[in-house]
């Protein structure tokens, strides 16, 4: 497993769609804004890394962590999580 | 610099995006485009995030820095604002009782349960702290946003419309409070001073305080999630509701900064 530098994330809004945009070393992920456990904005309460190249995102809600490749997440303990809608850019 | 200023200088940014949500309340045909209601819940939230960044950080930046002196006076207000909180929903629930919906009514007298709870643990931080209330006054901004929602929903006096503007003020501020309390939590350990000395024990009261009632501000945000994935299914309700909703997001920020930049003895232009 390899961690590298922190990847940013921020929601964007374009007309009444907004998406999460995050962006990782080889590119840009997107993503629905909120999340899909609790329904809370992740550029405020999500933290971002990555891991082997993909990043993923922990809502610090609720620890679900999510793969923004997939959108597979889990919660601590690895109980399934509700998947996350993904788009890759 | 002054964690005021610097959180004023926050506000300016996020300024455009408030103008932007006061034009889109009169946007019909952009108010048209969500599919229901829950759909308009999930835009708002993730439209204004920003702002709820802000908020954030203004329980972030002040924990890191603040000292007794400032947990006081964060605290005297804050058990004010329980105390007007709970005021407005008891007039909310007999003064205007036909335009409540009956299914709302055990959901808004759970927080009152919740303010008045609230209330009594601020005033016991005081207490640990060897103050109390006595004498306080509230600052200006905090006074006008509780007397906003009911102001505010009263434009519309008939049913639904009643419910899902008071939700829009109302409970709005309480989604500003959820974030505020979690940059309390999430921050006050890189505030080595404060968990030193005679006053540690205030300190810890505070946080774990701000992780209880960060759940209860959670529950009182979704009374307004509830509202308006009830009632926002068209384009003239979420016009109704972002007209309320907008100035109370607006002023809920607004009013934390002035509370940070009072305990500083600092001016900020807001």
């Amino acid at each position: 497993m390899s961690l590298s530098r922190r990847p940013v994330g921020e929601i964007r809004c374009l007309n009444a769609g907004c998406s999460l945009y995050v962006e990782g070393s080889n590119g840009v992920y997107t993503a629905e804004p909120l999340c899909p456990h609790g329904r809370w904005p992740l550029d405020v309460f999500g933290v971002f890394f990555e891991k082997d190249g993909v990043p993923h995102v922990v809502c610090r809600v609720h620890w679900g962590v999510w793969n923004l490749a997939t959108g597979e997440g889990w919660f601590p303990g690895g109980r399934p999580a509700p998947p996350m809608r993904i788009r890759r850019e | 610099m002054s964690i005021a200023k610097r959180l004023a200088e926050e506000f300016q940014e996020v300024r455009p995006l408030l103008d932007r949500l006061r034009s889109l309340a009169n946007d019909h045909e952009f108010l048209g485009t969500f599919k229901n209601g829950l759909e308009f819940v999930e835009w708002f939230k993730s439209f204004v995030s920003p702002v709820l960044r802000i908020n954030y950080n203004t329980g972030a930046y002040w924990i890191r820095s603040t000292d007794i002196r400032g947990i006081v006076l964060w605290t005297k207000q804050g058990a004010w604002n329980e105390w007007a909180a709970n005021s407005v929903l008891a007039r909310a629930v007999t003064e205007y009782r036909d335009y409540i919906e009956p299914e709302f009514i055990p959901l808004l007298s759970h927080q009152m349960a919740d303010e008045a709870r609230h209330f009594y643990i601020r005033t016991k931080i005081l207490t640990l702290a060897g103050e109390s209330l006595a004498g306080f006054k509230p600052i200006e901004k905090w006074v006008q946003l509780f007397e906003f929602p009911l102001k505010c929903a009263a434009e519309r006096l008939e049913r639904p419309y009643f419910q899902a503007k008071f939700s829009g003020a109302f409970q709005t501020v309480e989604l500003t409070a959820t974030v505020q309390h979690r940059g309390v939590v999430e921050n006050a350990h890189l505030n080595k001073s404060l968990w030193q000395g005679p006053h540690a024990k205030v300190a810890e009261v505070l946080v774990n305080f701000s992780r209880e009632i960060e759940d209860d501000e959670s529950f009182h945000w979704s009374i307004a999630e509830r509202a308006w994935a009830k009632y926002a299914t068209t384009p003239e309700m979420r016009s109704e509701v972002l007209k309320c909703a907008t100035p109370a997001l607006e002023l809920s920020t607004v009013a934390k900064i002035a509370r940070i930049a009072a305990a500083e003895g600092v001016d900020v232009t807001l």
